[in-house]
């Protein structure tokens, strides 16, 4: 009987433990453009973040002498992170979000640039410049949808390295020019580092 | 996450319902036999005796009734029958796609299980689970937790069969309640909660009301149909799973007196869950569970099951992949 209370005992104490996954935060910098002008808004939306694995190449393909082209989206990993706005007047790192990839090795980063749902001022709105420059009024906006892809550096995830820190640089766009050529110059300075490595 | 719940405590509640699978009949020696075990001349006697005498003392498979209510004393009772048992169970599943966005759940569990018939037509039980559960996302990200699962009681009122030694036929209706006694696992240095899937129950108050049928042919033969319905409450983080309908039914060959086959059928239907009241149906449809189980009675008072039961869905949307349920168990009359 004492066993069975001790079993009892045992059995009404209930303990957890949690232990975090990998993970890559996503962070932008944004190198401010010269223009002179002053911008009230300025953001970049962005829809969702995705990590691209590399492409397994196996020995027989290295063999063929064809060229082929690889189609991407089966190499895609799972939980992108989803709507963030940047700031093109900060020059410090913000965090645009985290990603929990399964382990592997990462060869871009897959960025989906679309009209915000998420902030009342740029509502509808993938790029926003608006302000003034010279004195005049600026308005500056495109609501084109774009997908980028910014290579990386064979960056691998796995048990023995959890977290993978990403800084996308951006210089911000001069006001010069067409609305979507202006989004379009904007995410073509796009490229990324992982600090500490 | 409530869609592994639903499917993980589909298999917590399936795997309750084995529990009777540890019903066998100890009803061979109901009293005496151990002073004379140690005798081993006695004990050969004994031994030739029941040998020789199985038609009539039947062993574990003339009485074991209704496997599916979780009540190990569903055979046929005795006034003042008390029975403690303890089910071991592994099983794990699959909840989305392996490598993408799949997260896998796996349970060891343990029940401790006590049974008592003050008199022959009632039977009253009562079993604690006590599991050890962990939840692995793709991401590596695990969340593992032990402690005591949802405690269920059972009531079970033989209706036809309690008048005689061995009756061809057991009609039992059966009333049981799940109590939310889990608690809700979270992590000891952060204090956050664990998903859904991750805790050990539903953390929900779940009546239930079945009925169940067994009937012995000649010495070796044995069948039993069961009919069970549950309908849960609203649980933890507001989950309410859909009201769920289980038949069971099994065919038993036992060949030598303490040595038996058992095979069958575990079915049950699962109606839509809600979650704060938003309808979930990706859990909702049937499970099959074809089982196979070995029973062993190696001593008159201890009978030892173990077998396995294979999960596949019918009409189910989700995609949830489940392992083969094992399971072994021992049950004592004392």
């Amino acid at each position: 009987m004492r066993g069975l209370l001790l079993i009892f005992a045992v059995g009404a104490q209930a303990c957890g433990v949690r232990e975090e996954g990998l993970m890559t935060h996503v962070t932008v910098q944004v190198t401010p453009e010269k223009s002179g002008a002053r911008y009230d808004t300025a953001t970049l939306a962005i829809e969702r973040l995705e990590l691209s694995a590399c492409r397994e190449v196996r020995w027989w393909q290295q063999l063929n002498p064809i060229s082929v082209a690889w189609a991407h989206g089966d190499e895609l990993a799972a939980s992108p992170a989803q709507r963030s706005l940047v700031s093109l007047t900060l020059d410090t790192p913000q965090l645009v979000g985290t990603i929990y990839p399964p382990p592997g090795a990462y060869c871009a980063l897959q960025l989906h640039f679309a009209p915000s749902t998420i902030d009342a001022r740029s509502q509808g709105t993938t790029l926003l410049l608006e302000g003034a420059l010279d004195g005049a009024p600026l308005l500056k906006l495109s609501t084109r949808e774009l997908k980028v892809e910014v290579p990386l550096d064979h960056e691998t995830l796995d048990a023995t390295r959890r977290t993978l820190e990403l800084r996308l640089l951006l210089t911000a766009p001069s006001p010069m020019g067409a609305d979507d050529d202006i989004l379009e110059a904007a995410v073509a300075t796009l490229r990324a580092e992982s600090p500490g490595e | 996450m409530s869609r592994g719940l639903g499917i993980a405590g589909k298999v917590r509640r399936g795997a309750s319902k084995c529990n009777g699978s540890d019903c066998g009949n100890l009803s061979q020696g109901h009293g005496g036999e151990s002073e004379l075990q140690s005798l081993f001349m006695l004990r050969l006697v004994i031994a030739l005796v029941s040998l020789s005498a199985s038609a009539v003392l039947a062993c574990p498979t003339c009485s074991c009734a209704n496997p599916a209510l979780l009540s190990i004393g569903a055979d046929q009772p005795y006034p003042g029958r008390l029975r403690f048992g303890t089910t071991f169970r592994a099983w794990q599943q699959v909840d989305g796609i392996a490598g993408a966005d799949g997260a896998t759940l796996r349970e060891l569990r343990l029940d401790l299980l006590a049974s008592w018939s003050p008199l022959r037509r009632w039977t009253f039980a009562i079993d604690l689970p006590l599991q050890v559960r962990e939840r692995t996302e793709v991401s590596l990200a695990r969340e593992r937790g032990f402690g005591p699962g949802d405690l269920n009681v059972s009531a079970r009122f033989l209706v036809v069969g309690a008048e005689g030694l061995r009756r061809r036929h057991l009609v039992s209706v059966v009333g049981a309640m799940r109590l939310p006694t889990a608690p809700t696992l979270r992590d000891e240095v952060t204090g956050r909660e664990f998903a859904l899937d991750a805790q050990l129950a539903p953390g929900a108050l779940a009546p239930g009301l079945g009925a169940a049928w067994s009937s012995f042919v000649g010495d070796r033969w044995s069948t039993m149909l069961s009919l069970n319905f549950e309908l849960p409450l609203e649980g933890r983080f507001g989950l309410r799973i859909g009201p769920t309908v289980q038949l069971v039914g099994w065919a038993q060959f036992q060949p030598w007196p303490r040595l038996g086959f058992r095979a069958g059928v575990d079915a049950r239907y699962e109606a839509v869950s809600f979650i704060r009241g938003v309808a979930d149906a990706s859990n909702s449809g049937v499970l099959l569970q074809p089982l196979l189980d070995l029973i062993v009675a190696p001593l008159s008072r201890v009978m030892i099951t173990a077998g396995a039961r294979v999960p596949f869905s019918v009409l189910r949307s989700a995609t949830i992949s489940q392992s083969p349920i094992i399971a072994v168990s021992l049950v004592v009359d004392v």
